[in-house]
């Protein structure tokens, strides 16, 4: 029987002082864990030395929500020291104690020798390092492993040696929860991905990432961003009937996320050894899922977005107002939405992408009864919700074949599983269907050579 | 012979519809393939998440029948099950009688884009 010390080992950043809340643990004491189980994580918080303090800082949009989690070099049955966590908010607050690389949160007895995880970090803790960008600052959620009301959330492992490739994820909320996991913290994606990956995922809760709206935001120049806010502050203050606080909450969250460009974005990484900069991402991963048959077009600036029905009434009649009088509804066939997303390929292959995933859609129903097709009328694919999503699905084949990206068939994903049992309401999926297309996204990223999908290497 | 059509199951979840559409009248003879009615079905008080799903479906009827009697029009809720509409297979059947059995019809999810955003005021 052997006891392996769980140390934090060290993580520094030039310039800066790396400090951390307590310990929040995710398991109890005393649980057999298995090697590379995440089993706990703390905030952390960067303090710039006097002579960086005026300086532009890392995570500046991400502070209060950085965080990392430690998953064991062995398995074997955990024992946490008992000064790790302190409690309340202690264990939150992101600059409330130094790092200190020999400080030990825990630690494994083995029973026999198991294999470590990756082979390369001996019995130090692997850090998983976890960052949040708030809708907006107020929206204080830290109540958990990556919780809260983020725009923006990412996960990448802080050890790797080689330069980190960054998977962005632009779809509905099945790709995110897909990517995210039962945890929201990506941890199960995370398992399949043991190199230097770093993927992140952009919310569709206020502006649904489309392929027509992606192209403007990465195209959209700072003059043009101005004038749309001037255009958004005019027609909201004037507005008939005046804002109440729910139609401020949603404009403000819409007008911050036009003004951004998830495809141009760069990225801050910590790692152990400093800080390091991700160039925008090299690998896409979207879904026809986000693909909506109708986007918004302004009347007079002509830009387009695509936001949920439900989210709009949900808004506010200010913001009702507003999209009624400055907008127009565009209905989009499957052709406009083949150019759509052959321009956003176009655009991301421009700038050094060279892997693009694509989600297609589920296109089965466990009630439909069709015996004959004679009794709906012609073109059925603006007609039958089946059908159009069988010819979306369709032509995703032909992009794929003209533009090489990979698809990943949720179809028949959901067909082998059964629509009835994992998608009970039709549009949302069980774990088991989560989890079916995360592996199916990792086995697609293994096969496409992306950076930090290398199959596991165990020593 | 009568014959009746009831509001079907479209969902695990669905315990009511809306129905939205009716193409055909009282006292017309439909043909098998004729379409009948639209409904939508609203899950989102019955679904605790955040981005809940309307989904519309069209009926067809797949019986050679008269339309006898209407028990909705446009804007009904109705719940899972209840009596849309009496069928009959002559023109003149009395209709104090059961239905022998129920109208054949083919269910389909269909797009409906119209009430996909309600407009300002709403």
């Amino acid at each position: 029987m052997t006891t392996v010390p769980l140390r934090l080992g060290p993580l520094t950043v030039a310039g800066f002082e790396v400090r951390r809340s307590g310990i929040r643990w995710l398991c109890e004491d005393g649980r057999l864990c298995e090697p590379g189980e995440v089993v706990a994580y703390c905030n952390i918080g960067l303090v710039p030395s006097r002579e960086l303090q005026a300086a532009p800082q890392p995570f500046a949009e991400e502070t209060r929500d950085l965080q990392v989690a430690f998953a064991l070099p062995v398995g074997g049955r955990l024992r946490k020291s008992t000064g790790s966590s302190h409690g309340g908010f202690l264990d939150r607050l992101h600059e409330l104690q130094r790092w200190t690389p020999d400080f030990v949160i825990g630690e494994v007895v083995r029973s026999s020798h198991k294999p470590t995880v990756g082979g390369e970090t001996g019995d130090a803790l692997r850090l998983l390092l976890l960052a949040g960008r708030r809708f907006t600052e107020f929206a204080e959620g830290r109540s958990g492993l990556l919780t809260g009301w983020h725009d923006r959330a990412r996960a990448w492992w802080g050890e790797a040696a080689e330069p980190h490739g960054t998977v962005l994820c632009l779809g509905n909320c099945e790709l995110s929860a897909s990517m995210r996991g039962e945890s929201g913290a990506f941890l199960d994606l995370f398992e399949g991905a043991r190199g230097p990956a770093h993927v992140a995922v952009v919310s569709d809760d206020v502006l649904v990432p489309c392929a027509s709206t992606l192209v403007e935001q990465a195209r959209r120049t700072p003059a043009e961003a101005e004038a749309l806010a001037a255009d958004f502050m005019q027609s909201f203050q004037a507005s008939h009937p005046p804002p109440r606080p729910e139609d401020w909450v949603y404009a403000s969250c819409l007008l911050a996320a036009l003004q951004r460009s998830p495809l141009t974005e760069r990225y801050d990484l910590l790692m152990r050894a400093g800080l390091r900069t991700a160039m925008p991402a090299d690998t896409l991963v979207v879904s026809l899922g986000a693909e909506a048959q109708i986007v918004l077009r302004h009347k007079r600036l002509g830009y387009t977005m695509s936001l949920y029905g439900f989210r709009i009434r949900d808004a506010g009649a200010a913001v009702r107002a507003w999209l009624g009088a400055a907008f127009e509804p565009v209905e989009r066939t499957i052709d406009d939405i083949r150019r759509d997303l052959t321009a956003l390929i176009e655009a991301v292959r421009a700038q050094g992408a060279a892997t693009v995933l694509a989600l297609n859609v589920m296109s089965s129903s466990a009630y439909e009864t069709i015996q004959s097709y004679s009794s709906f009328d012609r073109p059925m694919g603006n007609v039958l919700w089946s059908v159009r999503s069988k010819e979306t699905n369709l032509m995703l084949h032909d992009l794929a074949r003209e533009r090489g990206i990979v698809i990943v068939d949720v179809d028949a994903i959901a067909a082998d599983l059964g629509a009835g049992t994992h998608f009970p309401d039709g549009i949302h999926g069980s774990g088991r269907m989560q989890a079916e297309v995360r592996a199916e996204i990792v086995r697609a990223l293994r096969v496409c050579g992306v950076r930090g999908f290398a199959p596991r290497a165990v020593s | 012979m009568l014959i009746s059509l009831t509001l079907p199951r479209t969902n695990e979840y669905m315990t009511e519809a809306v129905i939205r559409k009716i193409y055909a009248t009282e006292g017309e003879l439909l043909a098998v393939g004729a379409k009948f009615l639209d409904f939508a079905v609203d899950l989102s008080a019955r679904v605790p998440h955040d981005c809940p799903p309307i989904q519309h479906y069209r009926l067809a009827v797949r019986d050679r029948a008269w339309l006898r009697r209407l028990k909705v029009v446009a804007g009904d809720e109705v719940p899972m099950g209840a009596t849309l509409a009496l069928f009959s297979t002559a023109p003149d059947e009395p209709l104090d009688g059961k239905p022998a059995r129920a109208v054949r019809v083919s269910l389909a999810g269909i797009i409906d884009s119209s009430d996909w955003w309600v407009g300002p005021g709403a």
